[in-house]
């Protein structure tokens, strides 16, 4: 038996190696990637009332392309991607509809984090879930690009960056 | 300078450190030169420094509530109490791993402490080395994959917080530091055996390494069954082990370090089980790999598991590291290493060899049991998972041949049994099958029954080699029976502190025999004033209520509880039953309270209440005979460990060189 020592070792490495190459299920992509995005209409967050409207979400009549971002206050990606996405709102927020999704969080957090980053585009609270049964998100952040026919053309699981967001609000506008 | 410039300049210094004196280590061997010796030795207390300075950095951002310090922004929290504070390092990924790096610098500097004592400087050289090597490892681990310090550009007013379930009991300031200071504590017995196997002195090492080994091992005991006490305590299903993955991979080097404790015996006294020892070393070093790779790499899921990121990977490579290393020195030298003789089953060193064999099967066991699902997912695609119930039926037999062995063993004589060993083995068995009857007639289960027998049949072997001991020694020098049995306690502590260790393991084995048999579980849902008799109990439920506390918020139903038969004895009193609301988390967490008592525990849990009117609360009950014991073996366990380590006076100390009767 311990002649065969490196077989050994060769065999538990080989299991391990095949054990972490098992796909992480944030890099799966979804199967709602080319169907019709799930429509939701949910309470819109105090600040954006005035301009907005009490509820607002995905559905068939909007006739705009929509970035939609999943965020909670406690997330420190969410922190990196706030600003760049409140960039891009105030470069296109007349031919696309960036709408935030705030889950897993306190009113009280989540308005703290939008003062703080002085955000325009508008977030709507999801606090029962709904988002994460319909559109299966993983964890936070995650964004779904979804074109002017309500399909779905990305999931983009963790944190997005400008060039990637560029590209992505490049191909719905074509 | 800001706290998070201090940890990464001095995470890089230790790092530099590291290197510079694995090569200097690497040198003093080659060109055989005691300077390059000193000099390595000198650079394993700066890194220490370094190490201990990052550490402090560390602890420094996170009292200070630095969340431009990534660690403090993702796993602190400004409301954190002071307690929560200092033990938030270890409470994830990165800081763990820095608290494994400054441990293990710790060690190597003590290692250099014997050079040129116990440790002579022919071997000095490898143990350096191999040591280097290891802390370069976990220090580039956090420079380059898993840095605490990493710099947040626009820092969170507040951090995400720790997790809830390792802030909920003081215990998470014991349990995680005692396993590292086992887990990396086997580096060293494995730095002194590769340093062996290179050096081709294949005798020497093993005085020490015993005494290393014993060290590190009463630190993963205490470190086991701290998390046993620890998950009795607060995960509210009233048990102390669930064969997870992580616990397993704790048990793993547990297992290898006592199969080496007991061979390493052999060895010194005998020669003998050269080849044994040096791959249980390796073993059980690359177990605790094994388990850090484990629980850090999301290959199998399981409540330990930290986060899972690139780190896995590393430490992939650093476990066939190990592994290629000791294992492949070892076939390099397994055909030139000779042993001193034959060893014969009827003695001493056949029983240890037999104990030895049922360790290692038994770890091998485990491993496999927790490798399974992944075995059974590569070949055919489908999930499984191996739980409690198929551990429980394997380790039955296991833990039955090793308490009757462990009677055994110390009662023969080295070489060859004499006629005597019968009249004590016939005692022994008199003893095993009488309790066992009278557990069964008392009206115990089987099983439980039989583990009583094996317990009167371990204390009578107990009694038999100390009263046996002692005559021989009040007869021969003419003393009372007394002064005898306290000359021989403070001689002989390798013997008395083994003697403390079986039994305390033999009563372990009772207290789980007789907790895991006769555990009551209860629930009920109560309005506020009801009266529910269960088990021996009056539970009244007095009011339902809540706090605020800076970190959480708490609900609380206390209870008024009064035994009304002997089912329910020591269970009387006023408790608070809560449940702790986190911000980080959605689902409460609950935390039992448990009524201590030298025959049941007696454990309430709050596990809903009526949060609009709080007319009601539903109350969980587990009554658990017996398993104070447990945590009383524990402390036996540690205590008999401590006597062998003690320092000892040169006085007693040559009295202890020359051999005694009896063993």
């Amino acid at each position: 038996m311990f002649r065969f020592w490196p077989l050994w070792v060769l065999l538990l490495g080989g299991l391990l190696i095949w054990g972490m190459q098992r796909p992480d299920p944030k890099l799966l992509d979804s199967v709602l990637v080319g169907r019709q995005a799930p429509t939701f209409s949910l309470p819109v967050m105090e600040p954006f009332r005035a301009e907005f409207g009490p509820e607002l979400g995905v559905h068939e009549n909007l006739d705009k392309p929509v970035v939609l971002n999943i965020w909670a206050s406690w997330c420190l990606p969410c922190r990196v991607e706030a600003p760049i996405l409140e960039r891009f709102h105030r470069l296109y927020g007349d031919r696309v509809l960036i709408l935030g999704v705030n889950v897993q969080d306190t009113s009280a957090n989540a308005l703290a984090f939008v003062r703080e980053f002085r955000l325009t585009f508008p977030s709507v609270y999801d606090k029962r879930g709904r988002i994460g049964i319909e559109y299966g998100f993983h964890g936070v952040p995650e964004t779904f690009i979804i074109d002017r026919n309500g399909t779905i053309l990305v999931r983009h699981a963790g944190e997005i960056s400008a060039e990637q967001l560029q590209g992505y609000i490049r191909r719905v506008l074509q | 300078m800001t706290p998070g410039m201090l940890g990464g300049v001095t995470i890089v210094a230790a790092l530099i450190f590291s290197l510079l004196g694995l090569a200097l280590a690497v040198l003093a061997h080659v060109l055989r030169d005691a300077r390059y010796l000193e000099a390595a030795k000198r650079l394993s207390g700066l890194a220490l420094l370094s190490a201990l300075v990052s550490y402090g950095a560390l602890q420094w951002a996170i009292l200070i509530n630095d969340f431009s310090v990534s660690f403090v922004a993702q796993s602190s929290s400004a409301d954190n109490p002071l307690w929560v504070k200092l033990v938030t390092p270890w409470s994830a990924l990165e800081g763990s791993i820095l608290l494994w790096a400054s441990i293990q610098a710790f060690y190597g500097w003590l290692v250099t402490l014997r050079v040129g004592k116990s440790l002579d400087i022919w071997r000095a050289p490898a143990v350096l080395g191999t040591l280097f090597a290891v802390q370069v490892f976990f220090f580039a681990v956090i420079l380059f994959v898993s840095n605490p310090f990493e710099v947040v550009l626009s820092p969170p007013l507040d951090g995400q917080g720790t997790n809830p379930l390792l802030q909920n009991h003081w215990m998470m300031a014991v349990h995680p530091v005692l396993m590292y200071l086992g887990f990396v504590g086997l580096s060293v017995p494995f730095a002194y055996a590769v340093s062996a196997m290179i050096n081709k002195r294949y005798q020497s090492w093993i005085h020490e390494t015993r005494w290393w080994t014993l060290v590190t091992w009463g630190f993963l005991t205490a470190g086991i069954w701290t998390g046993k006490w620890w998950s009795y305590e607060i995960l509210g299903w009233g048990g102390y082990w669930a064969w997870d993955p992580v616990e397993n991979a704790s048990l793993i080097p547990w297992l290898f370090a006592t199969a080496f404790l007991h061979t390493a015996q052999v060895q010194e006294r005998k020669g003998l089980f050269k080849t044994w020892n040096f791959a249980l070393i390796t073993l059980a070093f690359a177990g605790t790999v094994f388990g850090t790779f484990l629980t850090r790499s999301g290959v199998i899921m399981s409540v330990h598991a930290f986060a899972s990121g690139p780190v896995g990977a590393w430490f992939l490579i650093f476990l066939l590291s190990v592994l290629v290393l000791g294992l492949g020195l070892l076939a390099r030298v397994s055909s030139e290493i000779r042993e001193a003789g034959e060893v014969q089953w009827k003695s001493r060193e056949g029983v240890l060899l037999g104990g030895a064999l049922l360790f290692t099967t038994f770890s091998f066991v485990v491993v496999i049991g927790t490798l399974w699902p992944l075995v059974v997912e590569a070949i055919s695609g489908a999930e499984v998972s191996i739980g409690a119930p198929f551990f429980d039926q394997i380790s039955m037999p296991f833990a039955i041949t090793m308490l009757l062995l462990m009677g055994i063993g110390p009662l023969l004589p080295w070489r060859n049994s004499g006629p005597q060993i019968v009249r004590n083995l016939v005692i022994m068995l008199v003893a095993l099958v009488s309790a066992t009857v009278l557990g069964l007639l008392a009206g115990l289960t089987l099983g439980v029954s039989f583990t009583v027998g094996l317990f009167a049949y371990n204390v009578t072997a107990i009694w038999l080699m100390i009263s046996q001991g002692v005559r021989e020694r009040s007869r021969s020098l003419g003393i009372s029976a007394g002064q005898a049995f306290a000359q021989l306690f403070a001689t002989n502590r390798r013997r008395f502190g083994s003697h403390i260790v079986h039994f305390g393991i033999a009563l372990a084995a009772l207290s789980i025999a007789f907790s895991m048999t006769y555990r009551v579980v209860e629930q009920r849902t109560l309005n506020v004033g009801d009266t529910w008799n269960v088990h021996g109990m009056e539970i009244r439920l007095l009011s339902i209520g809540g706090r605020q506390e800076p970190n959480r918020f708490v609900a609380l139903a206390p209870i008024e509880v009064r035994s009304t038969s002997r089912d329910g004895w020591g269970s009387d009193g006023h408790f608070q039953t809560r449940l702790n609301f986190y911000p980080q988390m959605d689902t409460p967490l609950a935390t039992p309270v448990v009524r201590y008592s030298l025959y049941n525990d007696y454990y309430f849990v709050l596990m809903q209440f009526d949060t609009e009117n709080r007319q009601w609360a539903t109350l969980k009950i587990i009554v658990t005979p017996l398993v104070l014991w447990l945590w009383v073996a524990g402390f036996i366990v540690a205590l008999g460990t401590l006597y062998i380590l003690w320092p000892v006076g040169s006085r007693v100390s040559r009295r202890e060189a020359t051999p005694v009767a009896g063993d």
